[in-house]
């Protein structure tokens, strides 16, 4: 991606809420500042308000200089997660308003007897029924019987419903029943109406309800959340309009995210990968595997040549939402991870974790069960003349008397004890890794190893050695890189349309047209973003199978620039797909039949970011010296130094901790390495 | 095997089973990428594990549970059947008369090295689409022998050495129908097999041969001792329990099942010594079903996180009389125990549990995997299609929540066919997918919904073969809970309904509907004290017809 050097806007604001803190990024000409305040779960958007109206306080930046707001947010998930939709409606064929329930029909867990299934977004007595059916090659099997629409309408009426869904049978391949519905529900009603065929062209009728009527509950939601958040920044002198990040790694306005809230599930995470992708490029390191591992859990992702991993594939608590992100695979260890010996008398790390409150015994706020961070804290890595934020001085002392209880049952020192929990924990990542790098077929030590959240600096050294990774990138701005992954990533939005035809029985003509369709709405959406069409870049994609496959492979990303396909490209991506299946799963058909099942448009315009040097304010941390645990031989003399006053170029030789305002590095014995030209430290592994 | 002094202590323990168990998971991931089959690759028909070199299984992935504890027995044949192992050496069987479950089964067995010693062994297991027989797709419901349901490979080296044997090679592909398709998947299969080789050998490279062979030991007895604690928290007692099989296929009699249960201090025993004998129709099941099915339900019934492998199984007695339903011997045709009869011996182990723990004793669930298959020639471009479905039905009510509607239950877990994938690739059209209302059994908490799912027919004319159960027995409710209600197998055509056996093959015409409704889950406690709001809510959204 390109970065803009220049800036061309005063001041731009990343503005990300984690489930502890506020952070916030800063970008003016003079370089990136980072802020962190707690956030305020029970209503989010006074945590956002209250960061900025206290930077604005302080003197930090002047509300008219703000010139573009881009915010990160888990409202939307956490909506979801927690059953607090708006009371929504579905309309479906007749027939099959049980699809949404039915699902796939596979439980989540093979011997859980006791297992729920996720409540469905819509209950049945809600999910009505309407004659009409679309067959398999778009035809009209069934009209659509309007005389039914009235009922469905008094129906509706009737209940104190928000909000309304209408999923047909195949109306990826013809949406006219779906929009009739929705002409006159609209006409008839005054609430938000989601039609499949808008959010979600594609095939798979379970997936594409889900998604739908998901999108469909959280639209009041997020309306109010969005609408609480401009008002409140608009008192504060905050004009722009807000941008809101997307779970495929890229933003768009909150007037658009507001009637497709499906889009910003799982945006959180995707911001810290782009974040990651940025600071990878800046360093000429384009295959990276990124871990985020924070509190409570550890986020892991694969970066190929510069292109973050995508699925559809995605759920948010057991509902489908099959739009485009980023792929990310999440386990249950962080800093709080509560290590136990079970029954068996294995030591094991989570999944339990001591989260926020009461916390790891060492943040002295009434922890009492031993976690990895009161290890850390045991061995001396983290240590009482390091501050941590807005927390108190680190409690080694309460550390020790946690881990004791363990240390006895194990028949071991303290210090052993604690370097057994992170090897249990660091055992768990190392299969998180494999998960996403080996069993997708790369070998991770081809890749780079970027670590960041507050907890996966610690941890990168003995991951990486682990994996046989010989190269590490720990980013400045590490703690923080979500909020800055909302400032770099690009402004943008997919479009998809099945087809689920063979590619050879599509013209390229026909495929032109679509192709077209999709363009032509994506540059008017993002003119509406008030960017030039010189500016906006097309990128062409194309899921491809074979015929009789279930799962598709994505063809032709980001290499496909013009809209106009000729029957070259048609054949080039057949080509393609043999490369790419033969590279993926090992063997590839050239006689069988291949066939096109979406093909998706991605409209993008590059951010006007951004100075990506990190700006430090205030005092570092004088360089002193403590004893230090790396392995069982015993402590050793290591040297601490505030990270911010490394220069560039730097060398940096091990053992050595770095601590930095967000999180600490740990460097054992025999690794070396140096800080680069924006802050990132690479670390080299024998 | 006594190494010097590395103590296997909680923390080697633990890393070591995770570094195990990411082996397996590998092994199998690599399985469902490089396979051909939709069956492997989609439906995720399919296992893999870790051996140490006495056998013993160390850790198992497996993608749904008919798999479970099952390929130790393969394993064993293998052991059996080969003098010497060689370093490359890859043994193929699906006998289930010599370490297999059912003809579709396939399982590989490869010996692991490391210089001269002997490791361990990895496995696995996947379901092939055919292996001859006298049906396509080899799940015929009427054979009266072993040798109508496919090709036997007793346990024999594919490759020896790292060298396939060709004539081998020829003779299998042979007598199957889809010989491309079957040599893709078995390609797969060997590439899983090295991948778990090489992954055992660099884990024993990093942890050094004596760490690992004691440490696989160690993760035996840390199963085995979680397992033995699990068990003694059990109250000492016996359990009966029966339930029955509606037919096999062939004759019309129900087919009993019966267990004995005993909690013996830290141990189980389990005793289908009362079983029918093995019956003329393929629903008997060879020992190694069974005793996977009895695992998985003492499994779920304890505690499920506890890894899977052999020494977890030591305190389990199994006792099945050879020559019974649930212990076949030769010829007796087998391809409906791992899919029907497996189901029942869950709910006869589940139900003897939960007259023993009363307070975890939970109702049946539908009770079969409502096998079907529909084959013809599809008018759209002359070519022949087939379709191999398993359909959901009710999950058992528990003793504090009702039953799940419209779920797969205990033995498997494969997902649909998404109608609009359904309608693209075959010339059928689904008119109806829902929950039949009323069929769950009433109780304190209801038992969950079955489904019913109609299919037109589009082709001139096609063969309907159908493998299910609970068509005329019941799922059994307990403490007072009704029985869920049963299945049906409707035809609808010009001259009306007709309902069909749970077994068999039929014809069907263009424009007639096949109508699968899938039975109901029992319920939990006596109807009268179901709570005035759950009786609302089943009537405000039509799943109780009794309002």
């Amino acid at each position: 991606m390109d970065i803009l050097y220049c800036p061309t806007v005063a001041i731009a604001i990343g503005i990300d809420i984690g489930g502890t803190f506020v952070d916030v990024v800063l970008s003016d000409a003079s370089g990136l500042r980072l802020f962190k305040f707690p956030s305020t779960p029970d209503a989010p958007e006074r945590g956002v308000l209250h960061a900025l109206e206290a930077l604005i306080e302080r003197g930090i930046f002047c509300a008219p200089d703000v010139e573009r707001i881009a915010h990160g947010s888990t409202v939307a998930t956490n909506a979801l997660l927690e059953g607090n939709w708006a009371p929504t409606a579905l309309i479906t064929t007749r027939g099959f308003r049980d699809v949404l329930e039915i699902g796939r029909q596979n439980r989540s867990d093979l011997y859980d007897l006791n297992l729920d299934r996720p409540r469905p977004i819509v209950p049945r007595d809600l999910r009505l029924e309407c004659s009409e059916r679309i067959g398999a090659e778009g035809d009209v099997v069934l009209p659509l019987a309007e005389s039914e629409l009235g009922g469905l309408i008094d129906r509706i009426i009737s209940t104190n419903v928000e909000s309304v869904a209408v999923s047909f049978l195949f109306s990826y391949l013809n949406p006219e029943h779906e929009q009739r519905v929705g002409r006159v529900l609209k006409d008839a009603l005054e609430l938000p109406i989601t039609l499949s065929s808008d959010v979600l062209p594609e095939f798979r009728e379970y997936e594409r309800t889900s998604t739908t009527a998901v999108c469909a509950s959280l639209r009041p939601v997020i309306e109010q959340y969005i609408q609480r958040l401009s008002d409140g920044a608009r008192t504060l002198g905050i004009v722009p309009e807000w941008q809101i990040m997307q779970s495929n790694g890229t933003v768009i306005s909150a007037a658009q995210v507001q009637h497709e809230p499906v889009r910003i599930l799982l945006s959180g995470p995707a911001a810290g990968v782009e974040g990651a992708k940025t600071m990878g490029t800046l360093s000429n390191a384009p295959d990276l595997i990124t871990m985020d591992m924070g509190g409570t859990s550890c986020d892991v992702a694969l970066i190929r040549n510069g292109e973050i991993g995508q699925t559809t594939a995605g759920a948010v608590g057991d509902h489908p939402v099959s739009v485009r992100m980023n792929e990310i695979h999440t386990i249950g260890a962080g800093g709080g991870s509560v290590a136990w010996i079970d029954a068996g008398g294995a030591l094991r790390v989570g999944p339990q974790s001591a989260g926020a409150v009461p916390g790891p015994a060492c943040y002295g706020k009434g922890g009492t069960r031993p976690t990895v961070s009161d290890a850390h804290a045991v061995l001396g890595h983290l240590l009482p003349e390091m501050p941590l934020g807005e927390l108190p001085p680190l409690d080694v002392a309460m550390a020790r008397a946690v881990i004791e209880p363990l240390a006895e049952r194990l028949e071991r020192s303290v210090e052993e004890a604690a370097l057994g929990i992170l090897r249990v924990a660091d055992a768990a990542m190392e299969r998180a890794v494999r998960v996403i790098s080996i069993e997708r077929g790369h070998d991770p030590r081809q890749f780079a190893l970027l670590a960041f959240g507050g907890a996966g600096p610690l941890h990168a050294v003995s991951i990486a050695r682990r994996l046989g990774i010989r190269h590490i990138l720990i980013p400045p701005t590490a703690g923080v890189l979500s909020a800055m992954g909302l400032l770099a990533c690009d402004v943008g939005r997919d479009y998809g349309r099945s087809i689920v035809r063979p590619l050879r029985s599509l013209s390229p003509e026909t495929l032109t047209q679509m192709i077209l369709s999709l363009s032509e709405r994506g540059g008017r959406e993002l003119a509406d973003e008030g960017f030039d069409a010189a500016f906006v870049q097309l990128s062409l994609s194309a899921d491809l199978r074979y015929h009789g496959q279930s799962h598709e492979l994505n063809i032709g990303r980001n290499s496909e620039r013009s809209p106009i396909l000729t029957i070259d490209d048609l054949e080039r991506w057949e080509n393609d797909f043999h490369v790419e299946h033969k590279a993926r799963f090992g063997h590839c058909s050239r006689d069988e039949l291949v066939e096109l099942v979406t093909l998706r448009v991605r409209m993008t315009a590059p951010p006007a970011f951004t100075h990506p040097r990190v700006r430090y304010d205030g005092a570092f941390l004088g360089p002193f010296e403590a004893n230090v645990w790396f392995d069982e031989a015993g402590p050793v003399v290591t040297h601490v130094r505030d990270r911010r006053a490394l220069s560039e170029n730097e060398r940096i030789e091990g053992p050595a901790i770095l601590w930095g305002s967000e999180a600490t590095l740990l460097v054992p014995d025999g690794v070396r390495g140096q800080c680069d030209g924006f802050g990132t430290i690479h670390l080299e592994i024998e | 095997m006594k190494g010097p002094d590395r103590k296997i202590d909680a923390i080697a323990l633990e890393v070591l089973r995770h570094a195990v168990a990411a082996i397996a998971d590998e092994m199998n991931a690599n399985l469902i990428r490089t396979a051909y089959s939709p069956n492997i690759k989609e439906r995720r028909d399919c296992s893999s594990a870790v051996f140490d070199s006495h056998g013993r299984m160390i850790a198992q992935a497996e993608s749904i549970p008919v798999h479970l504890g099952a390929m130790p027995y393969s394993v064993a044949a293998a052991i059996d059947a080969v003098d010497a192992f060689s370093s490359g050496d890859i043994v193929v069987l699906n006998d289930p008369y010599a370490g297999g479950a059912h003809l579709p089964d396939v399982t590989f067995v490869a010996p692991v090295f490391i210089e001269e010693r002997l490791l361990g062994f990895v496995a696995n297991r996947a379901h092939h689409a055919d292996v001859g027989g006298k049906e396509p797709g080899s799940l015929a419901g009427d054979s009266v022998e072993i040798y109508q349901e496919g090709l036997r490979i007793p346990p024999v080296r594919l490759w020896r050495a790292g060298e396939i044997d060709r004539d081998l090679l020829d003779l299998i592909l042979a007598n199957v129908r889809t010989p491309g398709e079957r040599w893709g998947d078995l390609r797969s299969q060997r590439a899983a097999c090295i991948t778990g080789i090489d992954r055992l050998q660099a884990l024993c490279q990093r942890e050094g041969a004596t760490m690992l062979v004691e440490g696989m030991s160690a993760m035996l007895d840390y199963s085995e001792r979680r397992m033995r604690h699990e068990i003694s928290q059990l109250p000492r007692a016996e359990a009966s329990f029966e339930d029955a099989l509606d037919d096999d296929g062939v004759s019309g009699d129900p087919i009993p099942i019966r267990v004995r249960i005993t909690i013996l201090d830290d141990e189980i025993e389990v005793d289908f010594s009362e079983t029918a004998d093995q019956a003329l129709g393929p629903i008997n099941a060879v020992f190694a079903v069974t005793a996977s099915a009895t695992y998985y339900a003492i499994r779920a019934f304890t505690d499920p996180e506890i890894p899977p492998n052999s020494g977890c199984y030591r305190p389990i007695r199994i006792v099945a009389p050879e020559g019974s339903v649930l212990n076949a011997s030769l010829p007796a045709p087998v391809v409906g125990g791992n899919l029907e009869t497996s189901q029942r011996v869950v709910d006869v182990v589940l139900g003897a549990l939960g007259k023993i723990v009363p307070e975890r004793s939970m109702a049946a669930c539908q009770g079969s995997m409502n096998n079907l298959a529909i084959g013809g020639i599809d008018p759209r471009n002359g070519c022949p299609f087939a379709v191999y479905e398993t359909m959901a039905g009710g999950f058992g009510a528990r003793p504090s929540k009702d039953g799940i509607d419209g779920i797969h239950s205990h033995m498997t877990n494969t997902l649909n066919t998404p109608i609009e994938a359904l309608e693209t690739s075959y010339p059928l059209r689904v008119e109806r997918y829902e929950l039949r209302t009323g069929t769950g059994g009433d109780g304190q908490f209801r038992g969950g919904l079955g489904l019913r799912r109609d299919m037109t027919c589009l082709a001139k004319s096609a063969r309907v073969s159908f493998l299910s159960d609970r068509r005329t027995t019941r799922p059994y409710g307990v403490n007072g809970g009704e029985m869920g209600a049963p299945g049906e197998n409707v035809i609808l055509c010009d001259d009306g309904a007709i309902v069909l056996p749970g077994k068999g093959v039929v014809t069907v015409q263009y424009g007639d509907t096949v109508s699968i409704r899938t039975p109901g889950g029992g319920g939990y406690g006596a109807a009268t004290r179901r709570s005035d709001a759950a009786r609302e809510r089943d009537c405000r959204e039509e799943r109780t017809s009794r309002c």
